[in-house]
């Protein structure tokens, strides 16, 4: 099966470009409609094969107008492929941080994502399988690499509107319960009222006292 | 009044203790101006006394000028000195309020910027008695009746473009409601036992003082004391 479909794409690379060759000059439009009718059927049978190997399958198709360059105007280049492999390095590294997940080892994600994104060096991540196994997937996969380090910024933005979102809440909480103000104002108040009481009790105390001897002093006076 | 003393000493200190309790646990949370409001009851308490106690100092003031007896001097000092300790409990309690409320520890606003005036006023007051020498008394008095004027000014001076805190609708804690308005007036009836008392203990110490004074001149009038 995977015979037929790489014979099937190699025979359309040759027709196609031979075909446009051939068309007269002010009429592209059927000449492409010609091109796309013998390669339609190869393209629905790739993904019909393995799905996972379809990527690997039409990379040689892509590839083919470029080696052939006979047209004037090469199609527009889509994203490289991965291969085979490439993908499976990638579906490995993605059920490592999968189980990373489910083992609550977010840590180990957060690495993954900041190593794409190229916030952290690699070598931490370097330290594990998994870890030398998502990196490998992340230098040898560029699509892979890139929506992990868009899953890195968004996971930055997420955890710093968390830290603000925390600190606001901790602001307001310590604002509505301002113990600290108003257990300083009771306590001034007591203290202020506490020291009057004493200073009073205390210069009646040397009043009444200054008056016992004053008396006295009389007394002894008028005997 | 030695009997009196130690009863509204008691009641007040029993007040103190069951309208601390009832702030922190009966009153409810304001929500606008949050936990810092739980000052507003003994704020605003203390400073209804310190209007008493300046009533009392310049009525009592205003009589001894006109009948120059020393028994309304003495309340009048009385009342002066505890309107200072009052005020400072108001100013110090306001400012702390103010600090936590607007991270400031004060605002030249009217209500604010009136009551020190009025503050400083008593405090002019007791320097007065203590360094103005023999014509102390009626300058004093004069001083406290002035100073009296003083007190609607205070309390009228927060309209809506004031950033005081208001109590109730418009500012008029009359409109308080529920256990907020219990707990309020619990506090302003245990503050007036409190002022009773250190008025009355401040009169007995100045009757005393007083009563030194006719014992020195007794002995001064014998050629005892030099």
């Amino acid at each position: 099966m995977r015979t037929l479909i790489v014979l099937s794409l190699v025979a359309s690379t040759l027709v196609t470009p031979s075909l446009v060759l051939a068309q007269p000059a002010g009429s592209e439009a059927p000449a492409s409609e010609s091109a796309a009718a013998p390669a339609a059927p190869a393209a629905p049978a790739a993904p019909a094969a393995t799905g996972a190997e379809a990527p690997a399958a039409e990379a040689p198709a892509t590839d083919a107008p470029a080696a052939a360059t006979p047209s004037t105007q090469p199609p527009a280049q889509p994203p490289a492929q991965p291969s085979a492999a490439v993908t499976a390095l990638r579906h490995s590294c993605e059920a490592a941080l999968e189980s990373a997940k489910q083992a609550k080892n977010n840590l180990f994600v957060i690495d993954v994502s900041n190593v794409a994104a190229g916030s952290m060096s690699r070598e931490e991540l370097a330290k594990s399988t998994e870890g030398k196994l998502c990196l490998d997937a992340l230098d040898q996969d560029a699509r892979f690499r890139q929506s992990a380090a868009v899953a890195a910024n968004e996971a930055a933005a997420n955890e710093r509107a968390e830290m603000v979102k925390k600190e606001h809440e901790d602001a307001a909480r310590a604002i509505a319960k301002n113990e600290r103000h108003v257990l300083l104002a009771y306590a001034a108040l007591w203290i202020l009222s506490a020291a009057f009481v004493i200073f009073l009790w205390r210069r009646q105390q040397l009043l009444k006292s200054e008056i016992a001897q004053l008396r006295r002093d009389l007394e002894a006076a008028s005997k | 009044m030695n009997k009196a003393i130690p009863v509204l000493a008691v009641l007040a200190a029993a007040g103190l203790a069951a309208t601390s309790y009832a702030v922190f646990t009966y009153a409810p949370f304001e929500p606008v101006l949050l936990f810092n409001q739980k000052i507003f009851y003994f704020h605003v308490a203390h400073a209804f006394m310190l209007f008493v106690a300046v009533g009392v100092c310049g009525l009592c003031s205003l009589v001894y000028l006109k009948k120059r007896s020393p028994r309304w001097d003495d309340v009048a000092l009385a009342g002066a000195e505890v309107a200072v300790l009052f005020g400072a409990a108001v100013l110090i309690s306001g400012s702390i309020w103010a600090e936590a409320a607007w991270d400031k520890w004060w605002v030249w606003e009217k209500r604010l910027t009136m009551s020190l005036l009025l503050w400083l006023v008593l405090v002019g007051y007791v320097l007065v008695r203590r360094f103005a020498g023999a014509s102390a008394e009626r300058l004093a008095a004069g001083l406290a009746v002035f100073g009296t004027l003083g007190v609607p000014f205070v309390y009228t001076m927060v309209d809506k473009g004031d950033h005081h805190p208001q109590a109730g609708r418009d500012g008029n804690v009359m409109t308080l409601t529920g256990p907020m308005k219990i707990v309020f007036w619990a506090c302003v009836l245990t503050f007036l036992l409190w002022f009773l008392t250190l008025v009355l203990m401040r009169v007995q110490s100045a009757r005393a003082e007083r009563e030194i004074r006719e014992l020195r001149e007794q002995g001064l009038d014998a050629g005892l004391f030099t």
